[in-house]
Formats: C-alpha cells, structure tokens, sequence
C-alpha cells in the first residue's frame, strides 16, 4: 500500500529533509473527485470526437473483417499474396504484431502488481483491455489463414471418428494452447480487477437497464471487509498465474520460427528476444492509446508525466534489448561459418526487403534513443512520435523475420518475391478498426481507470496519514482533502 | 395409444394366387402368418410391453440429448457426398472397376513413333508410360506424356464443320464422293511414316491417276527416300552443329547416349571407368538442353555454325565445296576445333556427327561428309528407307494446287499449314483454289478455318493404326476407347473411304481392317505384336539421301543486323501444343517461362543495344547491378524485331549462354486473341484456338519464309515502350556458392585427380564443414546405441520388407519436362493459369531448377556459362522437418519410409511446407481442380466463379489418386498409389499360388522374400518417363541387387542439403563432365561447384 508521506518526522528527534515524493494522483485529487471523473466518463454524453472516431473504426471494422474473412472463406487463400514459396505473409506477421501488443496489459497488471509499483493503477485498466483486444485481433489470423477454416477444429483435443490426435510436437499447437490460455486468463483478471468498479458505476445507476446490467456483472460486489480480503487473495492469485504467462505466450510463438530448420528462424536468442520486443510494442500502444484519451477525457490527474515517463523508461529498455539481439543475431550468423545463415541475413538488410530491414532498424533501434533524454521524456509530441514509429517498426521486425527469411531460404531455385494483395492489407486495417472500436466501446460503457485501486494510491489512504501534520510548513491546506472539494477542473486539466 | 396390427384378409378359399411372396405362403405356413403380421423383421427390437411401445417423453428425451451430444462431441457424419455407383450390366470383358488395364501402343510422331503403354481404368486412358518391350523404347518426353490430356481436352474439335459452320456427315459424305469422281486429290501428310497409309496411299495412286502425295510439318525435314538415325550406344565421340538430338530435334533413341554419361555405366553395375563415357562437342547458337549437356560447347552466332563446321572437317581432310570456302577462324576457335577433330579421328568409327534437322543443305551435307570420313554410317548412324518417299512437301503442293494439278486436297498433317507455312508460299491463298479442301485435325485451328471442310480427327488412342518407331521398326497404334465424339474420324478411316466409297468410324471403323491387312502374319503373331506393341525385324535400310551441298556465304552478324534463330518451343512444339494446359504450364526448360513465348538475347548483346537495363535486371547480387530480378522478371519489355521488312512486337527475356548478336524467337504462339488480350492485340483468330491457347505469346512465323526456316539474318531490334506480364518458374539462376547441383570433371584439376574429386562429392560446399549428423535418440554411448557392422547408426526402420529410395542422376538428367509432365499425369495435379504462376503457385510436384554457373577466370569465353538443372521434389527425409510442425499430424512417416500427406487431415497452416528446406510442397490456394483457372481472375470470384469446362477433362484422372480441394498442401509422395498397388499384388500373387499349387496355406511358408516386391520392379511415374534414365528408384533393403542402392553406394552421390541433417531418401548423384584435356576450355569444364568447396 501507499506511503506517500512527503516527509518523515521521528517522534523525537531533528526533522530530516527528505526529497519529496512525486504524486502519483495530482492536484490532491479527492476520492470524490476520482469517482466523479472516472464514472463521469461512463454516465455522460461522449464528446463529438469520440463517435468521429467510432463510426469510421466500426465501420472499417465490419468491412475489412467481415468482408475480408467472408471473402477469404470463401474464395480461398490464394486472395491473399502467398506463393509456394513464401507460405506466411501479413497473416502471421499481424497475428505476432497483435500478440504482441497485448503484452503490456499483463505485464502492467500481473508483474507491476507483483513488484509493488503503484504506478500502474492508473493505467492497467485500459492496458488490460487493451491486451483483450489485441488478442482478439491476433486470434483472427491464424485462425482464418488456414486453408480450411471450417476444419480448424482438428487443432482442438476433441474426440473425433479418425482417432487423430493433435501433434504436440508442433509449435503451432502449442500455439494454440498459448495463445487461448492467455487470452482466458487476461479476461479473468481484467473482469475480476473491474468488479469493485462496476458495483460504483451500479450503485450511481438510476434503477432500470443500466443498474441491471451493471448489476449482472457486478456480481453482487457490496464492498464488505470479507469480499476485499477473498478478492484481493483472488487477485494476488491471478496475477501470479499471469506472470508466467507473459513470459510465455510470445516465448511460444517464437517457438513457431526458432524450432525451424529455417536460415534466419533457427536461433535460441528468439524466446528472449519476442518477450522483449513484445513489451517494447505493447508499451508503445498504450502510449498510443493513452495519450490521447488521457487528453479528450481531463485525465492528467491521474495519468500525470511521471507514468508516461516511466513508460518512456521502459520502451527505451526494451528496445535496446531489442537492438542488441538483432546484432547479435547478425554476428551468431556470421559467426556460424554456415553460408545459409550468414546469406539469410545479408539479404535481409541487402535483399530485395531491405527497406523492410531499415524501416525495423531505425523505427525500433534508433528512434526509441531519443528517450535518454529527460526532455524527450517529457514531450509529449515526443512521446506519441516515437511510440508511432516503435509500432510501426514492430509490424515490420516480425515482416522482416517471416516474409523476408521465407523469400530467400536454402535453394535460389525456389526463391520468390512476396508482396501482398489488397485483401490482406483490408483486414489488416480492419482489424485496426476492430481494435479501435473496442477501445471506444470500452471507454464508452467501462471505467477506463481503476477507480478502487487508484484511491489505494491516495496519501489519504494511508492509515498513517496526518495532513495536518504532515504539511506542518504549508498553511494552505488545512483541512483533509477528502473532506474538501475542489472546483471542477476543464478538459485541459487545468484548475478553474 | 397401441401398436396397430395389420390384418390380412383370408384368401378365399376358391381363390388360387398365381405368386406368392415366399414359398411360407404357399404352404400356409404359421412362421409365415407371424411374419405378415409383424411390421418389422424378427430381428428389429421387439418392444416388451405397452410402456416400451410408446415412447415416454422423458425417454425421447434421454435418447436425443445423448445422441446430439454425441453427434456434437464427435462431429462425425458431417458432410458425406451422396453418390450413386451402378455396376456394369453386362461388365467389358478384363475391367475390374478401380484397376489398371495396360495395353501396347504407340504415338505416332516425326522422328518415329513413340511405343508406350496406355493405362487405362474403365476404358479410359489416363496415363501413358514407355513400352519398354519396344527395342527403341526411349522414355517419353513431356510431349507424349501431355497427349492424353489432349483427347479429353474442352476445346477439342467435335462437329464436322463446312465453311465455319456444323455440317452433317451426310454433306460431308457427298463430298468426298465428289472428289473421288474428280479423281485429282492431294494428300498432305505429316512427317510421321506408316506402313498401312503407305499401302493405301498406293492402292489410292493406283485408283486415282491424279493422286499426289505431299508430307509437311514446318520443324521436320522434307520428306528423302532414307533416313539416317545415330546409334548412340557406339558413339564414343559425338560433335553437334545446332542440333537439340537430346530433346526438341531426336536423331534416334537417346538413352543410350544418356547411359554412357554415367562413369559407371546402365544400372551402375561396373567400375567406374571415364574410358566408358561418350563425349560430346557442341557448337550451338542457342542454349539447348544438348549442350547443357556437353562436355564443351562452343556458342557461335547461327551464321557460323557452317563455318566452324567446314574447319573440322577441314581438320578432318574432308572434300566438300564448303571447306575450301570455310572462313578464317581466330586463335581460340582454331584452337578448339582442332583439337576436337583430333579426339573425332581418333575415334573414328565410333564417332558421330549430327546436323539439326533444319539447318541448311549445306551444313547437313558437310556433316553427312565428316560422317562419311568417320566411318559413322553403318557404325554410329543407320540408315533406314522411309516410307514416305516420293512424297512432295508444300510448296509442291501449292504449285499442283495453283496449275489445278490438285483439286481435292485432304490436309492430313498435324501441322497447321495456314499458321506455319514459310510466309512467302502464301499457303492460304492456294488453298481457296481448291475445288474443296478437307482438314482432319484435333483443332479448329488456323488451317480447319481455312479449309473447306473440317473433319475432327480421331486422337490416336481412339484409333488404330501403326508406325514406325525411331529405328523404323513397325509398331502398332491401337484404340484404347472409342471417339469420344460421334463425328471424329482417323486418317486411315478417312483414306479408305475414298477408296471403298464409304466413311466408316468407331465400332464400325475400317482402320482395324486395314491395319490388319498391313500386318502380314497369322493371328497368333498378330496377337503377339499388339501385346508386345511391335513387330520384331520390320526396318528396311536403305542407302543414304544426299542433300545438296551448295554452300551459302553469310554475313558477320553485328548489334545491327542480327542473326535470327526461329527455335523449336519445349511447350508447344511448332504451334500444335497450344491448347495443351499441361506443357503450356510447364516451364521452358532453359529461360523458366510459362504460357507465352518472348525473344532471347545474349546479357552482352542487349547491353551493345542498349535495352539490357530495360530487360530483367540480372540476379546476380554480387554484380554491381541490383540485387533482385524479381519485380522486373514480371514486366518484361516488349521489342520489335525487324526482319526482311516485317516487324513483330514480342516480349524479351536475357538468355545466358546465348550467342552474341543472335535473337531467339521460339515457333508456335500467338494463334488467337480475344478482347481480354493484355497487349490488345484481339479479337483475331479467337476460334482458332481454346480456352489455354488464345492469348498466349507472339507469332514469329510471318518473319519466316521458305528460305530461312531456322536461321535468318540482317534482324534489326528496337525497344518499345510496351511491357508484357511474364510468367517465370525461376527467377534466380545462379547457386550463389551453395553446391547443389554439383558437377566434376574427368581431369585432374586443381582440386586434384578424378578419383579424388568423385570421392569429394558429398564434402563440396558448406558439407565440407558440416558436422555429423547425430541421432537425439541413438546416440553414440547411450544405452541404446545399436550400430551397424561398420560401427554407424543404423536407420531407424519399422518396415523391413520395403524402405523406398530415390537416385537423381545429374550426370544424365538434361532437364527435360518429362517427369514434371508424367507426375501431372499421374497424380492428378491442377493446372493454375498464367496469372497463379505468375504469383509463384505452380503445382508441380517437381520443380526443373535450372542454375547456370559461370566461371570468372574463364578465358576462353567467360560469358559461356555451364548449365546444370536440378528436378526437385520432395525427397522424403528421414527427418522430415515438415512433419514435427504439423499440428494436426497431416503429414506423417509411413513405416516403408515414405513422408505421407493425409489430405483429408490437412487444414493448410502451411507451416510444413515453409518449414521444408527443399520447398517441395504446394499449397492449394484455390480449388484449382474445381474452378477453371484460365478465365482470367475466375478464381478470385469465389463461389461466384465459373467451374471447370465440362466432364471430359476430370475422366483423364487416376482414380487411385486424391483430388485434392482447396487449403490442403500436397506433394510428391513417391507414387504410393504404385507402392501399394504393388504391394497388393504381390500378396495376391502369393495366394494365386497356394491356390495353383492346391496346397493348404500352412504348408506354404510366407517369408520375406515371398512378400516383398521383386527388385526394381515397380516403377514411378517420373522414373517410367525420364528418357535420360537419370532416376532410379527401389526397395533399399534389397541391397546391392537394386539400382537404386547400387547408385547411393557411389561416392558421387549426395545428400541435398546435408547440412540441415534431414536425411533424405532422394539422393542427387554428381554430375561427371568428360572434358578433352587438349580442349583450350577443359580446364573451366565441370567445375560448376567444385570451387564452392
């Protein structure tokens, strides 16, 4: 829990200066306020911006997924720009893309949660969400890339009349178990973590509908001593059972390329190298995401510089780890002696995708430096560039490591030239739209901060908090914040 | 509510029923009265009291709930198609539906007929193969394996057209009647030689006093009184002057010539011995598959090719009018030809010279005379009498036709004269002075719209007839099925009704009576010859035909006036292919390109003209130019070639290899364009040709007249600013210092002696360092290390009556299409369309790699690179990469070593196939076999998509095969179709026997030499096909009596890839290069990969 006394004064004994501890909730916010703000969202109108930003995402949505799958289920693959040579293209390169993203909500959640850092409150909500629908939008690509959709059901351990059973030597079938295990268990926790929330937005409800409905899933929460102490138990649990999980899921599906035989696949530094690479992608997607809606929606309070700074932080770790396990790849390669593997390399930075190379390379490698410096950190112009350029830049990694490495394998007999066809690039930005639409949906009907938790981080939360006396210099505040209302603040967070 | 009991009315008792449902009734009998009262038979459950009669709801319930759970759990039963199978009434006599009848045939062809046998399943032919009975049995070449596919194909001719429009045969009927009473009939036949036409057309000439006999095809020779064919089994030395006897221009059967490019001999059963190897010289202008396999090749512009001749024979101290005019050559080439005139004396008498078939008189005569100086005749070549002499050739026929000589004339030939004929006869414009004319032909083609009549023609397995194979042997063609149109009739069909007055086809057909009649012997020879397909002891020598030695003078070709080389197309022949969707997809063996034809130019020559940077960058990513050829092999620029006045736009493609200031414009394209034509050249001729052929390439024929039927010169080319969309199977050409196709050489070279390169083979390239293969499970010291006797892991095998094996032979493989072909044929693989290749989704379980390797330090011509092709397909790893990714175990090992694929199971996530090194899979991307892919974008309209042109293509299908849908990858599986079939019928056999023997079947022990399939006894389709003998294919565990394990005993013979450790069942075996060491070049020769160490 929060200690976020500023100073500490022994009982008997000189006062020590202690530097100040920076505010995680600024502007002394209240629990009043909190709730306000946070339910406010849910219970009024949206602004303009939000349904100029739904109805192109919803329908962007329903055609580029809709359409794209109904055509590709029905046509056939060939739709899309796969030879017989280059079998994967944009489909595995998003469905690793999306995955990828959605590591930064579990990892917010369950490994933030574990160490204790109480800066994530205000952010794992929607990281989680976003972590939901990212994996939504994963799931839809190697599901549907199959040649035949309907027969996907073999991948599954049902009993069948062939007496078949699954592979589980395949790294797609564990693929399969990854991938489902993660979503279930980032739904379970995102929906446990959300209960206590959904009860305030139920309590606040006019009987009708609404008060239902927030009420089903609710689950009868009424915020008794008994149901925090089973739910924070819960919750301690699952993030444990999570934690493991995000090392997991992406160390799985770079099982899909590192236990090939593939030049440019076949490498141990894979499982590390995805993890990180996905935490570097999923952070710059919240940054994406957050910045934003921390502005359409007066949110600065909560989600202050010092969370985006920290984010900065850790997309400045990731990418460098990210930079050194391409380098190091390219030395292991020309280490090995093996022509394949020093070739499968060479003609990714001077093949015929080397501007697939360079986009990763400078997108991922280079822009992410900027964050060395505290006022890049600070900027958020900054921020949003280089978080635009990392998510760019890791839909290319993974198009470098499918497209370019499959193009140029063993024998030049067979070496081909991929690039895809429109169908594939719709439903990719379909599922865009779809990822966008959920997060407008989730801004729109849940509470995109945790309010519960976000209170836990208020100074006054502290058992042990005075605010009498532990502002002893500042005459301003006498009276405890929570029992003081502040006057409404504007969207741009700036006091009236 | 009660089960209701039927009552039967009692007969009356006066009554006598005349039937009676079983004899029970007769007899009245109480079993009988129980059984009509009952509603259901004895055996259906029987309800046991009032509450089981009515179904309780909550028992209704019990059992649905159960049920659709089970139904849902399990899914079975989901899709069953319903189909219904009615057996023969009366059955044909040997069909057993689901299996292979054989019968010996024979297609009937140029260069002498093809004997091979049919396999047909219920009266269809699905598949032909070589009749190795036939003594010139010679493998068959993706031209005869594609042939089936011709008689089922949609855009057959089917109706007896007068005029363009659907006649009767009646009309038709009259009219021959009408040309018989004017008695002044031409015949133009092809160059094919039958004995049976021979005989009618003599029975005719002595009906008709105007009778005139003419044979055409525009790629043969005009018809002689003989014909010289090499034996090639004796000739230890051979020099080819633009001749392609390897593949596109035979001069005899040419196993035996592929037989002794291997250092071991046929079957691997000697020593390794170079002194067994021929050796071969080849001077050419265009990169054929004959001198890819040369031991030195010369490239020499087409105009030179005389030149170079007259020095040999020069050398060789021949007279001839053209060696005294024979040109000054420069040092090198000197050099060369003398010492290659050397090496041909020295063998003199074994030695062979061949000409191509269309270069000029001159040429054929100077190579007839360097023969003659060899002692080749009677030796290395033989001379046959052709049946066909006297024949005229066409512009004889036009002459007849223009004086009225001709006034009836029946266009008999394959060929398509209205198409092909030399521009300057202006063939079509005598053809309308005829009275009437009369085309037979598979095709409404150029010719059928041209003639007055178009009868469609009988394919020859619907017909009988006979030939003469290539060493003039008489060999029967014989009906596999009646025409599948009521309207087809064959040539002889149509000659006999001239003379008996009646037009006689299918069951009724005259051929039958003819072709017996031919036959000379009594039925049980006649049953004989056409079980084995032949007849023994048929050819007649004959003395040799001269040909005309005037020498022509040529001039220097130069970057403006180029010499032009009308090329022979491994896909469509002279033209007559071009409705043939197997061989229009199947990649030109040299340039990779697919369903059109485009101009070939030397890299140096398009450079001098400046269009080099605008044709396909070179893929060579070591050269300064940019690294991929890719994005531009698809766009090819368009150019125009000029010539004698006449211009043509054609698509240009860099031919490595090719001679300096040369053009190559392959025969036999642009018969038809439609609306959709990309260059917009249509509608022209649109019914010419189908569905495959319309739209595909360019007409090159109006820049060939009489004169210049292979070679012209003085061509001038310039660069439009059009593009064409080209479709290449490959589209890198180098092995960039991979090793894998790998070549030596019979000189000691710089990586040391013969010996020691033959035992270097496995280690050249990357092998060199590649560490040993370990085995996770039987490792060395482990507890269950097993090994062998000498001290090596042995296989894991679970099998131990048949491990299947595979031997490619590079030192034979010419890379043909044959196996690409037969595989299409055998295991009912889709054809996809120029646009699906063209994305790179070719079918074909093989893929032709074709690398060229150039060596730098080349001085005596750099830019003559070597050519080496590679059929790949899978090779069926031991450990198999593709099977540990399958999730759904789709892909499995069979216990007999197989990589399986179980269509049926597969779900298409591709992995395995991106996860295969060798690239071997192909993936179903659409329902190629459902959709018809030549509707340009028909399969990218889904269900909306028009379906496949009619049933007749789907009965060429092997039954025995899958056809697979949509999303399901598939590949080679080494014709297990053939394994098990062969396996089922040896165990057969083995019963048959115990019957036969009337023993009881414990007393007949069942041992594994009972079991197993006799050695190298059964055959796959590519090995059945290969006319180079280069696969080879057995049981490893019959050891050293099996070729296949004879060859991957051979230190030549080598794991692709090896590095990976997969293990392959298909082994590649080195190809050995027999340079002359007195050669300026020798040193460069067969050293392809042996600088990649």
């Amino acid at each position: 829990m929060a200690h976020a006394s500023t100073t500490h004064e022994p009982r008997n004994g000189p006062k020590l200066p202690v530097l100040e501890r920076e505010h995680l909730i600024l502007n002394n916010r209240s629990y009043h306020w909190i709730t306000e703000r946070i339910c406010g969202i849910v219970e009024n109108k949206q602004p303009l911006l939000w349904w100029l930003l739904f109805i192109p995402s919803a329908l962007v949505a329903m055609l580029g997924v809709g359409g794209g799958l109904a055509l590709l289920v029905s046509t056939g693959v060939g739709v899309w720009g796969m030879t017989n040579t280059v079998f994967w293209g944009w489909d595995i390169t998003n469905f690793v893309f999306w995955i990828g993203i959605g590591h930064a909500g579990t990892l917010i959640s369950a490994i933030l949660f574990l160490t204790r850092q109480n800066w994530r409150t205000s952010i794992n909500r929607a990281a989680e969400a976003m972590t939901i629908f990212a994996v939504c939008c994963a799931g839809i690509f190697p599901a549907f890339h199959v040649g035949r959709v309907w027969m996907a059901w073999f991948l599954a351990p049902i009993p069948n009349s062939n007496a078949i059973w699954q592979n589980f030597k395949s790294p797609l079938l564990w693929d399969v178990f990854a991938v489902s295990t993660y979503f279930t268990v980032s739904l379970i926790f995102w929906f446990l973590g959300m209960v206590p929330d959904l009860a305030t937005i139920r309590d606040r409800a006019k009987p009708g509908l609404r008060k239902m409905l927030y009420g089903i899933f609710a689950l009868g929460w009424r915020g008794g001593n008994r149901q925090w102490s089973h739910y924070e138990m819960a919750y301690l649990l699952l993030a444990a059972l999570s934690t493991p999980l995000v090392l997991s899921v992406h160390s799985v599906v770079s099982f899909d390329f590192a236990t090939s035989v593939v030049p440019g696949w076949h490498t141990t530094i894979f499982p590390p190298y995805f993890v990180a690479g996905a935490v570097f992608g999923g952070f710059a997607m919240v940054l994406t995401i957050m910045i934003p809606a921390r502005a359409i929606y007066g949110l600065h309070d909560m989600i202050t510089m010092k969370h985006i700074e920290n984010m900065a932080k850790i997309i400045l770790l990731t990418g460098t780890i990210v930079g050194y396990a391409y380098l190091m790849e390219l030395f292991v390669a020309f280490y090995s002696g093996a022509i394949y593997e020093m070739e499968a390399f060479k003609y990714r930075m001077t093949g015929p995708y080397w501007w697939a190379y360079l986009a990763m390379m400078s997108c991922n490698v280079i822009s992410p430096q900027v964050f060395w410096f505290k006022k890049c950190r600070e900027n958020l112009w900054v921020i949003m560039a280089v978080s635009m350029a990392v998510n760019v830049g890791m839909w290319f990694e993974r198009f470098v490591i499918i497209v370019t490495t499959l193009a140029r394998m063993w024998l030049p007999g067979d070496w081909k030239y991929y690039s895809a066809s429109p169908f594939e690039i719709i439903l990719f930005v379909g599922t865009i739209g779809m990822f966008l639409m959920l997060f407008l949906l989730f801004l729109k009907f849940l509470p995109c901060i945790n309010i519960a938790e976000v209170k836990w981080t208020l100074r006054e939360s502290d058992p042990h908090f005075d605010d009498i006396n532990d502002h002893p210099d500042d005459g301003t505040v006498k009276i405890p914040a929570y029992q003081h209302e502040l006057p409404e603040t504007t969207d741009k967070g700036t006091t009236v | 509510m009660s089960k209701r009991i039927w009552q039967h009315p009692e007969i009356p008792a006066e009554e006598t029923t005349v039937s009676w449902r079983s004899v029970g009734q007769l007899e009245g009998s109480p079993a009988f009265r129980e059984y009509l009262e009952r509603e259901f038979p004895a055996s259906a459950a029987a309800m046991a009291d009032e509450a089981d009669a009515e179904t309780s709801r909550r028992s209704f319930l019990k059992l649905m709930g159960a049920s659709s759970a089970l139904a849902g759990l399990s899914m079975v039963a989901c899709r069953r198609a319903e189909k219904y199978t009615v057996p023969y009434t009366q059955a044909p006599e040997w069909v057993i539906p689901g299996k292979a009848l054989y019968y010996a045939s024979s297609m009937p062809r140029a260069t002498g007929a093809v004997p091979v046998v049919v396999t047909t399943f219920e009266g269809r032919p699905t598949k032909l193969a070589p009749n190795t009975l036939h003594p010139d049995s010679d493998g068959t070449d993706a031209f005869v394996q594609a042939s089936v596919l011709d008689m089922y194909s949609p855009s057959r001719s089917q109706k007896i057209l007068h005029h363009g429009k659907v006649a009767k045969r009646a009309d038709l009927e009259k009219a021959l009647a009408e040309a018989t009473a004017s008695g002044k009939v031409g015949f133009l036949f092809g160059a094919d030689e039958s004995p049976t036409r021979t005989r009618l057309t003599k029975e005719l000439a002595a009906k008709f006093s105007g009778a005139k006999f003419y044979s055409y095809e525009p790629l043969a020779p005009a018809a002689t009184a003989s014909r010289a064919v090499a034996d090639f089994s004796k000739a230890d030395r051979i020099i080819s002057f633009d001749c392609d006897f390897a593949s596109l221009d035979q001069q005899g059967p040419v196993t035996p010539f592929f037989d002794r490019r291997k250092p071991e001999g046929k079957g691997y059963k000697a020593q390794r011995d170079v002194k067994s190897m021929n050796r071969l010289y080849a001077v050419e202008s265009i990169f054929s598959l004959t001198g890819g396999m040369a031991d030195h090749r010369l490239r020499v512009e087409p105009s030179k090719v005389l030149g170079i001749a007259a020095a040999v024979a020069k050398k060789l101290n021949v007279s001839h009018p053209a060696v005294a005019s024979a040109p000054a050559l420069d040092a090198k080439t000197q050099q060369w030809v003398d010492a290659a005139a050397d090496d041909l004396l020295a063998a003199k008498g074994k030695a062979l010279a061949l000409a191509g078939s269309r270069t000029a008189p001159a040429l054929r005569s100077l190579v007839q005379a360097i023969n003659a100086s060899l002692d080749a005749v009677g030796n290395t070549l033989q001379v046959l009498q052709s049946d066909n002499a006297g024949f005229g050739d066409l512009a004889a026929l036009k002459k007849d036709l223009d004086s009225a000589a001709v006034e009836y004339v029946f266009l008999l030939t394959p060929a398509n004269p209205a198409y092909d004929a030399p521009s300057d006869l202006d063939f079509v414009a005598s053809l309308q002075k005829a009275k009437a004319s009369f085309h037979l032909g598979l095709r409404t083609d150029a010719t059928a719209h041209a003639a007055t009549w178009h009868i469609p023609a009988a394919h020859y397995l619907e017909s009988w007839s006979d030939a003469r194979s290539a060493k003039g042997l008489h060999t029967l063609v014989q009906p596999m099925i009646l025409p599948l149109y009521d309207d087809c009739v064959s040539e002889l069909e149509l000659l006999s009704a001239l003379l008996d007055g009646k037009l006689t086809s299918g069951e009724d057909s005259a051929a039958f009576a003819a072709v017996r009649k031919t036959f000379s012997g009594d039925n049980a020879a006649w049953k004989k010859a056409l079980r084995e397909g032949f007849v023994a002891g048929t050819a007649v020598n004959g003395a040799l035909a001269a040909e005309t030695s005037a020498t022509v003078s040529y001039q220097a070709a130069s970057e403006t006036s180029l010499d032009v080389i009308f090329s022979t197309d491994g896909s469509v022949f002279d033209g007559r292919w071009i409705d043939n969707a197997w061989l229009q997809e199947s990649p030109d063996p040299i340039s990779k390109l697919t369903w059109d034809n485009a101009a070939l130019i030397a890299p140096k020559t398009a450079k001098a003209l400046g269009i080099y940077d605008q044709v396909i960058l070179l893929e060579d990513p070591r050269a300064a130019s940019p690294v991929d050829g890719e994005a531009g092999n698809r766009r090819a620029p368009v150019i125009k070639v000029a010539l004698g006045g006449k211009e043509i736009e054609i698509p240009v493609l860099i031919a490595f290899g090719l001679a300096e200031n040369t053009i190559v414009l392959p025969l036999g394209y642009g018969q038809g364009y439609d609306k959709d034509d990309e260059l917009n050249r249509g509608p022209v001729n649109a019914g010419h040709v189908g569905l495959v052929g319309v739209n595909r390439g360019v007409n090159v024929y109006p820049l060939r007249d009489s004169a210049t039927t292979y070679m012209a010169q003085g061509a001038t080319v310039s660069l439009t600013d059009k593009r064409y969309s080209v479709a290449l199977t490959q589209e890198h050409h180098a092995m960039y210092g991979r090793a894998l196709a790998r070549e030596i050489s019979t000189l000691d070279g710089e990586k040391g002696s013969f010996e020691k390169q033959y035992d270097a083979v496995a280690k050249q390239g990357n092998d060199s360092h590649a560490p040993k293969n370990i085995s996770l499970y039987r490792q060395e010291g482990s507890s269950t290390w097993d090994p062998d006797k000498n001290g090596n892991a042995k296989p894991h095998l679970s099998d131990d009556l048949h491990q299947w094996a595979m031997n490619i032979d590079l030192s034979s493989c010419m890379g043909c299409n044959a196996c690409l072909v037969a595989c299409q044929a055998e295991n009912n693989i889709p054809v996809v369309g120029k646009e699906q290749v063209a994305k790179g989704r070719a079918m074909h379980w093989i893929r032709m790699d074709r690398y060229f390797a150039q060596n730098k330090d080349n001085t005596f011509d750099a830019d003559s690179p070597a050519m080496v092709p590679q059929p790949v397909a899978c090779v069926q790893c031991e450990s198999a990469p593709c099977e540990t990714v399958c999730p759904v175990n789709a892909t499995v090992h069979t216990e007999d070593g197989l990589n399986a694929m179980a269509y049926n199971r597969c779900i298409g996530t591709r992995y395995c196939a991106n996860n295969c090194p060798y690239k071997a899979r192909r993936f179903n991307y659409f329902d190629y076999n459902k959709r018809n892919p030549l509707i340009a974008h028909n399969l990218y309209k889904g269900p909306a998509g028009v379906t496949q042109v009619g049933e007749a293509p789907h009965l060429q299908r092997n039954p025995n095969v899958t056809v697979r849908m949509r999303g399901v990858m598939e590949k080679c599986t080494y014709c297990v179709q053939r394994l098990k079939d062969a396996k089922i019928r040896q165990k057969r056999g083995q019963k048959q026997e115990v019957l036969l023997s009337g023993k009881t079947s414990p007393d007949v022990p069942v041992t594994t030499g009972t079991l197993r399939i006799p050695v190298d006894s059964v055959k796959v389709a590519c090995q059945e096909a290969c006319p180079a003998d280069a696969i080879s294919f057995g049981n490893l565990l019959d050891e050293k009596a099996a070729t296949v394990v004879r060859g991957r005993e051979l230190a030549r013979s080598y794991e692709l890839l090896h590095y990976i450790g997969t293990i392959p069942r298909t082994l590649y075996m080195a190809r050995v290069k027999n340079p002359n060491e007195k050669m300026p070049d020798a040193k460069f020769v067969g050293t392809a990969t042996i600088h990649m160490a």
